[in-house]
């Protein structure tokens, strides 16, 4: 590992790190003060701009880029909206993150609320984390209390109101524009872009969205400077993340690793594979797989793996090793896409069902020839079909797994076509399968 | 959601009238308010309403989901569509400790199917279903985020990831049947010694007293001061010279409305204006409208001169900070086009 890099992982390990007096001492809030209200809001979103940070949500999207789109000038109000809506299958660096140091997070958001002429802020949590719901409550309640949020923050003429808002479960809500329809009390449905959130969002006002970890790195550039944070990274991934592992690893958890580390050496960082790699998906459920050859090679930073084809996403790392069964792990990958679809576009809400359909048929041992090249036809008609990318995300993770994991599939193929006659018949009952 | 008795719904349903509902949630007035005050439209409540309702019946009956609609102003119907779409609403009773165990593909990696399985197998039901006593609902649900304690179980709203108590985390702790078989026990002799479950504040215990959002009802918020912050300085100044003539430029904020350029010959000691440039005439940069804009100005002096220049941005009124220095000194044009000197 390269030179300590604690940005935002600093007090994950100190004894009551989520407390104001402990986070304190360890320098939180350092930034609130004349470091950020002699700035102008036009130089920390430049600043931002230049410390090269993305958007640690999935998309990977320049969050300065972002918050020059918000139009500040307009009289109209804009909020921020924190996204911790985290729910991608492999992901749970934000609940982490927001159950160590909730007051990073607040520290962030006084920083991007200021740059961004907001005056009400909140953060989107989702409905299972209650007990991180009230480590958030108790942190902004010791905010209020020291003068750090509400009116004319420390003596400023800035003003701040942070609220927390609780989801209540739809993994869908994690789409900004889903989110921003869950706060205005619709269904968590995604709305068209454009017009895009940041100019018309929450209640019609501009809304920028941004995620926890995101915000979380604020405080940290403030006080260091854009160039600083290129310490770490890439030329076009520039930082640290933090990469939330599980599966078959020796120590699963929440690691803050410079970008661009390469896969093998962070899975030597976090205990070593245990048995031999079969394959592993890099960046949540939604990011393509990678098999072993691939993940030999490739470094963890967004254009090594754009450059595989797959994504870097919420990073959210899942090996797999040789005892695993690629049918069995697409299955449930399959089966969730088809239970969180919001049922608004017809390609996703048919075409997802359809294919979990198709591979619990397989997984029961009743698939049929022509079943696995079907997946591509299928994934073909909701890729990029819908209003959000969530069918999209089935469809690369189905295309993945099938196309370089293919011999496991066959396998079941193989093996269910000797019950070919009985599941003809089984066809022509009504309320048979398909 | 399978498994619930559909005739004690629809008793249940029968058994409260609005009125009855409105005094049941009197006590939860003082967060009515405080969440009214929230959001610049009532409407934002509703799914902290529908919050309120399962916290006081454990469930969100229909008239309990009217009554979300009444303090979210808007129509029963929506209220109920929306209830609908979010999982986490109970359509029905159901027991007293819910467990919730992932069945996304980093818990069943860890083995969710069998630790569901012996669940199932501990309490004689099947997932989905409560048991006899009404005690336990074992849900099979989707990624809860916590898959480095995977299969990740929830107990009510406590995460159960570590050995110790609910909530305290144990980096890659995992649950097995054996601990589940200790939580189901002690959670028994729970409802033995408490048989009215205490009430869980399903909002995590909210202020009650802030101010809210500006112009909402009840909110007696401030709105932001339109200069609270100070103007912004131009930023990325250079000067580039093409011969005697130099070109100052600089990266100025979409409010900037004028930038006057200084001149310097004296190594910054005494600056003096030398002319400015209307930034809102200025083209933005490329992408997006309302980008920062890119205005640049051009002077004359002497070759093999040095001059150092600076821009004194203006937001109408307003006059930012001067910006940093960017110095240049003047080359002669060779006659291959070769470029001068750059700051």
């Amino acid at each position: 590992m390269t030179a300590a890099c604690t940005v935002l992982s600093d007090l994950f390990a100190v004894e009551n790190g989520h407390t104001l007096e402990v986070a304190r001492k360890h320098g939180a809030y350092e930034t609130v003060g004349p470091m950020l209200f002699d700035k102008s809001q036009f130089e920390l979103i430049e600043w931002v701009l230049d410390s090269g940070l993305r958007g640690r949500g999935g998309a990977g999207f320049p969050t300065g880029l972002k918050w020059r789109t918000v139009p500040r000038k307009m009289g109209k109000p804009v909020y921020l909206v924190i996204n911790a809506d985290e729910g991608e299958p492999g992901t749970f660096k934000d609940r982490f993150c927001m159950e160590k140091d909730p007051h990073k997070l607040i520290e962030g958001m006084i920083i991007a609320g200021f740059a961004l002429n907001v005056r009400t802020a909140y953060i989107y949590v989702r409905g299972e984390m209650l007990p991180q719901i009230r480590r958030l409550n108790e942190a902004l309640k010791e905010c209020y209390a020291a003068g750090l949020l509400g009116e004319n923050i420390q003596g400023s003429r800035y003003s701040l109101d942070i609220y927390v808002h609780r989801g209540a479960g739809a993994y869908i809500c994690g789409e900004e524009t889903a989110l921003i329809n869950s706060l205005e009390g619709y269904k968590g449905q995604p709305r068209l872009k454009p017009p895009f959130p940041t100019v018309s969002g929450a209640f019609a006002n501009p809304t920028c969205v941004n995620n926890v970890e995101t915000i979380m790195a604020l405080p940290w550039i403030l006080k260091n400077g854009p160039q600083a944070y290129r310490q770490w990274g890439t030329e076009r991934s520039p930082g640290t993340k933090l990469f939330s592992i599980s599966g078959d690893i020796g120590k699963p958890g929440v690691y803050e690793i410079p970008l661009g580390m390469p896969m093998l050496e962070f899975f030597d960082l976090a205990g070593g594979v245990d048995g031999e790699l079969l394959g592993c998906i890099p960046g949540g459920s939604s990011a393509p797989v990678l098999n072993k050859e691939e993940c030999e090679t490739c470094t963890m930073d967004y254009e090594a793996l754009g450059a595989l084809k797959s994504m870097l996403g919420s990073g959210a790392v899942m090996p797999f090793n040789t005892t695993r069964d690629p049918v069995r792990i697409l299955e449930p990958i399959a089966h969730f896409y088809a239970h969180e679809s919001c049922g608004q576009c017809t390609p996703c809400r048919e075409g997802t069902g359809y294919a979990d359909r198709v591979f619990q048929r397989i997984v029961a041992g009743e698939g049929r020839a022509g079943d696995v090249d079907m997946f591509f036809d299928l994934a073909a008609n909701f890729e990029w079909t819908t209003i959000c990318p969530l069918a999209t995300a089935d469809a690369w993770a189905i295309k993945s797994f099938v196309s370089k994991f293919r011999e496991h599939f066959d396998k079941y193929i193989d093996a269910s076509s000797r019950k070919a006659d009985e599941r003809e018949l089984a066809d022509l009952r009504p309320g048979g399968f398909m | 959601m399978s498994g619930c008795n559909a005739q004690a719904i629809i008793d249940a349903q029968l058994d409260l009238t609005i009125e009855q509902v409105r005094e049941r949630m009197q006590p939860y007035t003082a967060r009515v308010a405080e969440l009214q005050r929230r959001y610049a439209m009532k409407r934002g409540v509703l799914l902290q309403a529908l919050w309120l309702i399962q916290e006081e019946f454990g469930w969100v009956p229909r008239i309990g989901i009217k009554w979300a609609a009444e303090v979210s102003d808007v129509s029963p119907v929506h209220a109920y569509g929306v209830a609908e779409f979010y999982t986490m609403y109970r359509k029905a009773p159901m027991g007293r400790f819910l467990i919730q165990v992932c069945e996304g593909m980093c818990c069943q990696l860890k083995g969710a199917n069998d630790l569901i399985a012996h669940l199932e197998q501990a309490l004689g039901i099947h997932a989905g279903d409560t048991t006899e006593d009404g005690l336990f609902t074992v849900l099979r649900v989707q990624c809860l985020a916590a898959c480095g304690n995977g299969p990740s179980v929830l107990i009510n709203d406590e995460f159960l990831y570590g050995p110790g108590e609910l909530n305290e985390h144990q980096e890659g702790w995992s649950p097995s049947a054996a601990d589940l078989d200790r939580w189901i026990e002690r959670l028994r002799k729970e409802a033995e010694a408490k048989p009215q479950p205490d009430k869980v504040d399903s909002l995590g215990d909210i202020m009650l007293d802030t101010k809210g959002h500006p112009g909402s009802d009840g909110a007696s918020g401030a709105p932001l001061p339109k200069d609270y912050a100070p103007p912004p300085p131009a930023l990325k100044v250079k000067a580039e010279s093409q011969g005697s003539a130099i070109t100052v430029s600089c990266l100025c904020a979409p409010e900037i409305t004028e930038a006057s350029v200084e001149r310097s010959t004296d190594g910054g000691t005494t600056w003096a204006a030398i002319g400015t440039i209307d930034v809102v005439k200025t083209p933005g940069v490329p992408g997006p409208p309302g980008g920062p804009k890119t205005p640049s100005y051009t002077d004359e002096i002497a070759v093999g001169s040095t001059a150092a220049y600076r821009i004194v941005a203006r937001e109408a009124e307003r006059e930012a900070r001067p910006s940093a220095v960017a110095e240049v000194t003047a080359a002669a044009v060779s006659d291959d086009g070769e470029e001068g000197g750059k700051a």
